[in-house]
């Protein structure tokens, strides 16, 4: 069952991801981008793929850095609660949260 | 391309018009592009997806995204670079200037789709891409890999990849050259146009680009027209650090206009003389332009596709021709019969079977009606087909005369063509005529 806050979610996305399509994305500045060399890792991609209402685990290819230039970063951040609320999130966060709780750092104990 | 959802992104380009790709492929050797054009019938190459005419749409085709072919070796005895057709621009003038060298064709895309649109600088002084290359490596549609040169560079570059894939080139580079700029403003054109005529001879300018000033506005300038004069000298007054963000803020200039409403935008481009009637028309009809006065591109940017379809016509009835965005799928009423003509037999040449960039730059049916034709020449009598080739091209030639010659502004032109060659002037050339 899809919850209030995801379709809240969905709506907010779907409105700022149809406006970053019609304004136009600036892929040449993503680091991500630049080293997969694969259209579907790129800002536009992304979003694209987000518009055609496909929630996926390649939105944690993205550093969050505002290399493209837009607001999307913060889309994708959105996007990624989505995934969190449907279920669909990554090992490595899991871990990260894990590692909060035992360390308070996001590496967990480090051996010196 | 194992996901489904990925391959979403392969369907358009920065054109908007939606496309369907069957598959994606990422070669990374010249062999796997060969195999990949004899096992497939109908290919779209792909660079950074930036065309704005529909240049890499799939229609139901198999995509080869070229990206992953980015090796970029330097050679500084020659002045020379091999770069890779999947390499940006940005990333090779990135690698160039560790070692205080760059490739001034200034421009967003990658090498590939740049010399598959033979597209000009964002500095006009440099000109083409083909201008600054010494070979272009590509595969054809029989899946050989040649090696074109100078003299063959007409028949790929500027193409819009439908005679090939091109898998690399090796491009001249020039000694890294640190710029400045300033800014002339005035709030009459006629004053702009002056100083633009002006500065245009002046050697070490290497680019004039002119805002209306609508779009000076939202650049930031005051409301009136401006010049941005860029200097191949640092002795402008805006340098450094300074000089880099106003050069950025203009190579992405148009960003800014999209996220205000002007979506659209056209690239004719015309003899000096003619922009100053060109622009003059555009202020008629309240349409904000940018354009560059080295190469004499106009760009009037719409939001409104009335005032566009006015535009077109107007562009047309100029005789102004596409300046840097190419024909594709978009605009394929602005290349005439003979430049047709020409196309579809080196494409025929190059790809007999039709495989590469479907329905771009010529109309597929179009191609396979003139194919069938060729090969029912072919059969009947092969050594005849070569006269009548050149028959019908002189033929066209003559057509293309008379029709210039009815034009009304002939007298204009003509004028126009003897002051710029000759440096004559308009009463001499009245004697001319009258002896």
């Amino acid at each position: 069952m899809v919850s209030v806050e995801e379709d809240n979610l969905k709506e907010e996305i779907k409105e700022e991801i149809k406006n970053a399509l019609r304004d136009g994305i600036d892929n040449e500045g993503c680091a991500v981008f630049r080293v997969m060399r694969r259209e579907q890792y790129s800002p536009k991609g992304k979003a694209i793929i987000l518009d055609n209402g496909h929630y996926e685990k390649i939105l944690y290819d993205c550093n969050l850095c505002g290399a493209c230039g837009s607001n999307l970063c913060k889309t994708f951040q959105k996007a990624r609660r989505v995934l969190v609320l449907k279920g669909k999130e990554v090992e490595e966060n899991k871990k990260i949260l894990e590692n909060l709780e035992k360390s308070g750092n996001v590496y967990g104990e480090i051996d010196n | 391309m194992d996901k489904n959802y990925e391959l979403i992104c392969y369907n358009g380009d920065c054109s908007k018009i939606k496309g369907e790709a069957s598959n994606v492929f990422f070669p990374e050797t010249v062999a796997e592009i060969k195999k990949l054009v004899l096992d497939f019938k109908d290919i779209v190459p792909r660079g950074m997806g930036s065309n704005v005419v529909g240049g890499c749409v799939p229609y139901n085709s198999v995509v080869i995204d070229m990206k992953k072919m980015n090796r970029i070796d330097f050679d500084i005895k020659s002045k020379s670079v091999y770069v890779g057709a999947g390499v940006s621009i940005k990333e090779l003038n990135e690698k160039l200037k560790s070692i205080d060298y760059e490739f001034p064709i200034f421009g967003e895309g990658s090498i590939g789709g740049m010399i598959a649109m033979n597209v000009c600088s964002l500095m006009g002084v440099y000109g083409n891409i083909k201008d600054w290359i010494s070979e272009i490596e590509f595969v054809n549609g029989n899946a050989e890999f040649i090696k074109s040169i100078k003299s063959d560079l007409n028949e790929i570059c500027g193409l819009e990849g439908i005679t090939g894939i091109i898998v690399g080139a090796k491009l001249k580079i020039i000694p890294y050259i640190k710029r400045s700029a300033s800014i002339f403003q005035s709030s009459s054109l006629e004053e702009i146009f002056l100083t633009a005529k002006k500065l245009r001879v002046i050697n070490s300018v290497a680019m004039l680009r002119f805002y209306s000033p609508y779009l000076s506005k939202l650049l930031g300038f005051p409301e009136k027209y401006h010049i941005i004069v860029v200097f191949n000298h640092d002795k402008g007054k805006i340098k450094g650090e300074e000089y880099k963000k106003l050069f950025e803020r203009i190579r992405k200039d148009y960003y800014i206009f999209y996220k205000n409403g002007y979506r659209e935008s056209e690239d004719p481009k015309f003899l000096f003389e003619k922009i100053r009637e060109f622009v003059f028309f555009l202020n008629r009809l309240n349409i904000h332009y940018t354009g560059d006065f080295i190469q004499g591109i106009i760009y009037p940017y719409f939001d409104d596709d009335l005032k566009k379809f006015e535009v077109i016509k107007m562009i047309k009835r100029m005789n102004g021709v596409p300046g840097k965005y190419g024909i594709g799928i978009k605009r394929k009423d602005r290349i005439d019969d003979l430049q047709k003509k020409i196309v579809k037999r080196i494409k025929l040449r190059y790809d007999p079977f039709l495989k590469f960039n479907k329905d771009k730059y010529i109309d597929y049916y179009e191609m396979e009606i003139y194919k069938e034709s060729i090969e029912r020449k072919r059969e009947e009598n092969p050594d005849k087909m070569m006269d009548e080739f050149i028959e019908e091209m002189e033929k066209e030639e003559v057509l293309k005369m008379d029709k210039f010659d009815s034009r009304e502004n002939i007298e204009l032109d003509k004028e126009i063509i003897d002051k710029i060659l000759f440096n004559k002037d308009p009463k001499e050339i009245k004697e001319d005529k009258d002896g």
